[in-house]
C-alpha cells in the first residue's frame, strides 16, 4: 500500500466495505505522506436480476453443483438492481471512486441490461 | 427445514401424525448439523413449543448467526376454513387449543430475543449477508446522488459461441450500458478461483489491443499487469502502443505475479524477479510517471519517450537489475 501510494495512480482493494474503508483510509495516508492523491477501486464478482425470483434463478442455474445455494449467492454478491445500487454506495462511502464488476454470468452479453441499471443510478 | 416434509419423508404423509416425534427428532438433528457450518437455515413449523423456539435460538447464538421468528397472524376463521378443506382434517378440538394458545405466543415473540419479528404484512427477503443494509444505502444514493466509475473485469472466456464475436458483443453492451473502463486479467492460463486451467485464456495485452479498437470510450487496463512476465520497458512500451488505435485513455495495473511455481515454469520463466519491489518501481516509473504522469482516470500513455525510446527497451532487463 505504501508503494502503491508513492508510485500508483490508484490501488485496488478488496473485502467488505468496512474492511475496503479502513483500507482505503491506509492508502490515502501513505498517498498524504507522499503529497500524492491516489484513487482507490474494489473489484468483486456480482450476479444482478430484476427480481429475487430471477436471481435464485440465475444463481441456481450457475452455482456449482455441490456448493450450497446460499453460499454460492455470497461469493457472488446475487443481488436484485436496488441491492447493487446500495452496495455501491456504501463502497462509495468507503472511499472507493471506481467499482470494477466481473460478472458471474458474462457468457454474453446479458448482464449488461441489468449492470446499465445499477451504472445509472450513479450518473 | 419443514416439519410437514419430514412427516411425510419417515411417515406415510405429510399429515401421518404418528410420525410426528421421528419427524421433529430429525428436524431437530438437521438444524442443528445447518447451524453448526453458518447455513441459512428456515425453519417451517407450527412453533408453538416455547422450548423448541428458545433452542434454535441457543443454537443460532451458539454459530453467531442472527435468529428472526416469523409469526403468521392468520385468522382463527380463516385456520379452520382451511382446515375443512383439506383432505385429512386436524381434529377439531386439537385446532381449537392452537387458535387458542396463538394469542399469547404472537404477543411474548417480541421478548424472546429474537433479533427480529417480522408479524403479517412484511415481506421477508433472504439475502447475502452483503446486501443486509444495501436498501438504506440505495435510499441515500436516490435522495443525494454521487457519482461513481464503474468498471467491466472479463475474467472468463468460456462463450456459447465464437470468443470473438462474443467479446465484441460484450464490449459493445458495455460501453452502451455506461462503463467507464474494461479490464482483463494478465495470467498464462485461467486461475482456480474462476475456472479450470485447461480453459481458453487470452493474452492480456493482445485482447486489450484487440479491444482497444473496437471501443471508443472505456479505459482499457490489465487489472493487474504480471511486472515480471515480460521486460519492464518492453511492457511501457507496450502500453504507450496500446493508446495508439483508440483516442481512449488508457491504464495499466501493476502487481506480483502468482508465486506458484507450476505457473512460472509453464511460462517459461525460470524464476520468479527476485526482486520484485524494485521491479515494481521501476514499472511505476516506466508506466505511469515516466509515460506522462497525469492523475488516474485518464492516464495517458501518449508518452513522447516510450514510442520512440528505443535504447532503454533494449537495455533493460529487470533480472540483471
Amino acid at each position: 500500500m505504501r508503494l502503491a501510494a508513492r508510485y500508483a495512480d490508484a490501488a485496488n482493494v478488496f473485502g467488505d466495505p468496512d474492511t475496503v474503508a479502513a483500507r482505503a483510509a491506509t492508502v490515502r495516508e501513505h498517498a498524504a505522506a507522499a503529497g500524492r492523491e491516489v484513487a482507490v477501486s474494489h473489484l468483486s464478482t456480482v450476479l444482478v436480476g430484476t427480481d429475487d425470483h430471477q436471481v435464485a434463478g440465475l444463481a441456481e442455474r450457475l452455482r456449482p453443483r455441490r456448493q450450497d445455494p446460499a453460499r454460492y449467492a455470497a461469493s457472488v454478491h446475487a443481488g436484485t438492481v436496488a441491492d447493487h445500487i446500495g452496495r455501491c454506495r456504501q463502497l462509495l462511502e468507503a472511499g472507493v471512486s471506481e467499482v470494477v464488476i466481473r460478472p458471474a454470468d458474462l457468457t454474453d452479453a446479458a448482464p449488461m441490461e441489468h449492470l446499465a441499471k445499477v451504472i445509472a443510478a450513479f450518473r | 427445514m419443514s416439519s410437514d416434509r419430514l412427516r411425510a419423508v419417515v411417515g406415510v404423509g405429510e399429515d401421518d401424525v404418528a410420525a410426528s416425534t421421528d419427524a421433529f427428532a430429525l428436524l431437530e438433528q438437521i438444524v442443528a448439523k445447518r447451524l453448526a457450518r453458518r447455513l441459512t437455515t428456515v425453519i417451517d413449523t407450527l412453533g408453538l413449543d416455547e422450548t423448541k423456539r428458545r433452542n434454535w435460538l441457543r443454537l443460532a447464538r451458539e454459530a453467531g448467526l442472527p435468529c428472526i421468528a416469523v409469526a403468521f397472524d392468520v385468522p382463527a376463521a380463516q385456520c379452520r376454513e382451511r382446515n375443512r378443506g383439506r383432505t385429512k382434517r386436524i381434529p377439531a378440538a386439537v385446532l381449537t387449543q392452537q387458535v387458542k394458545s396463538w394469542p399469547a405466543v404472537r404477543d411474548g415473540l417480541p421478548t424472546e430475543g429474537f433479533d427480529r419479528v417480522i408479524t403479517a404484512g412484511e415481506s421477508v427477503r433472504v439475502v447475502p449477508e452483503s446486501f443486509v443494509t444495501a436498501s438504506q444505502a440505495a435510499e441515500r444514493q436516490q435522495e443525494r446522488p454521487e457519482v461513481l466509475r464503474f468498471g467491466l473485469h472479463i475474467g472468463r472466456f468460456v462463450f456459447d459461441a465464437n470468443i470473438a464475436d462474443e467479446l465484441a458483443a460484450i464490449v459493445a453492451a458495455a460501453e452502451s450500458a455506461g462503463f467507464d473502463s474494461i479490464y482483463v486479467m494478465d495470467h498464462f492460463r485461467q486461475i482456480p478461483q474462476l475456472g479450470r486451467p485447461w480453459e481458453d485464456f487470452l493474452e492480456s495485452y493482445t485482447t486489450l489491443a484487440w479491444l482497444a479498437a473496437r471501443t471508443e470510450r472505456v479505459a482499457l487496463g490489465a487489472l493487474v499487469t504480471g511486472i515480471t512476465y515480460r521486460n519492464v520497458a518492453h511492457l511501457g512500451k507496450i502500453v504507450a502502443t496500446l493508446d495508439v488505435p483508440a483516442a481512449g485513455a488508457r491504464c495499466v495495473g501493476s502487481g506480483w505475479p502468482g508465486s506458484r511455481p507450476s505457473i512460472v515454469r509453464t511460462a517459461g520463466i525460470s524464476r520468479r524477479c527476485r526482486n520484485g519491489t524494485r521491479c515494481w518501481r521501476m514499472c511505476c516509473r516506466c508506466c505511469g510517471a515516466g509515460l506522462s504522469g497525469v492523475s488516474w482516470p485518464g492516464a495517458r500513455c501518449a508518452g513522447d519517450g516510450l514510442l520512440s525510446a528505443t535504447d532503454s527497451v533494449a537495455n533493460s532487463d529487470c533480472r540483471r537489475r
